[in-house]
């Protein structure tokens, strides 16, 4: 099973309790049919039902307007935990969802897997890159959290 | 044994802001929009960078 290493953030004169963050970012690939693709380091958040992107991606997707969709469905209104809905709005696209093998490779021939599904530009800025969510990613892998151990790992399903 | 990545350093440095970076962690850019950085990386040679916009270390993730 690919082993990717969790990042750790020392924050030890924030005040605060938590003296070490432990965050499953994740380099992965985001393809549109022509095979124009971006590298977007994504946070693995196992809360979120979808996969989500900064908008500002969009145009090199070959999407000039984000917030014109397929179709009314694909407009999804957008809350968390600690908020009150809808915080933001998701704008999906038919997108390619890539996930290497290793994080230092991110070339056509190191793919762990491919997955076409869609992925939602968010309105408003969230303080991440990309969100790997549910629809597309969780769905698609096994996902393995050891944070004791610094590691996660990843397994393809089908 | 394989080992959590301690980026603390990087993720102080650039906090709010977005990089580019080479396969192998080699910051090519940083700037506040993610065109910039790709404009940037693109001047420098580099036409398919990675890039991540770095949080607030203030900011805690509860999504």
């Amino acid at each position: 099973m690919p082993r990717f290493p969790y990042t750790k953030i020392s924050i030890p004169f924030s005040g605060k309790f938590l003296k070490i963050k432990n965050c499953p970012y994740l380099r992965v690939g985001i393809r549109n049919k022509y095979g124009q693709m971006v590298k977007v380091e994504c946070y693995i958040d196992t809360g979120a039902q979808f996969c989500m992107l900064d908008n500002s991606y969009a145009k090199y997707l070959g999407i000039t307007d984000y917030k014109q969709t397929k179709s009314a469905e694909d407009t999804l209104s957008i809350g968390g935990i600690g908020g009150k809905a809808p915080q933001n709005t998701g704008y999906f696209h038919d997108l390619q969802l890539v996930i290497f093998k290793d994080q230092h490779r991110l070339e056509t021939d190191n793919i762990l897997q491919a997955v076409d599904t869609k992925i939602g530009f968010l309105e408003k800025s969230v303080p991440a890159s990309g969100i790997l969510g549910v629809y597309g990613f969780l769905d698609h892998f096994t996902f393995l959290a050891n944070i004791p151990d610094g590691y996660f790992e990843i397994e393809p399903k089908f | 044994m394989f080992k959590a990545k301690d980026r603390t350093d990087f993720f102080r440095k650039y906090q709010n802001m977005w990089v580019a970076l080479t396969d192998d962690d080699n910051v090519i850019s940083a700037g506040s929009t993610l065109d910039d950085v790709l404009e940037e990386a693109k001047s420098k040679g580099v036409e398919n960078p990675v890039t991540a916009k770095i949080p607030d270390l203030s900011c805690e993730f509860i999504l």
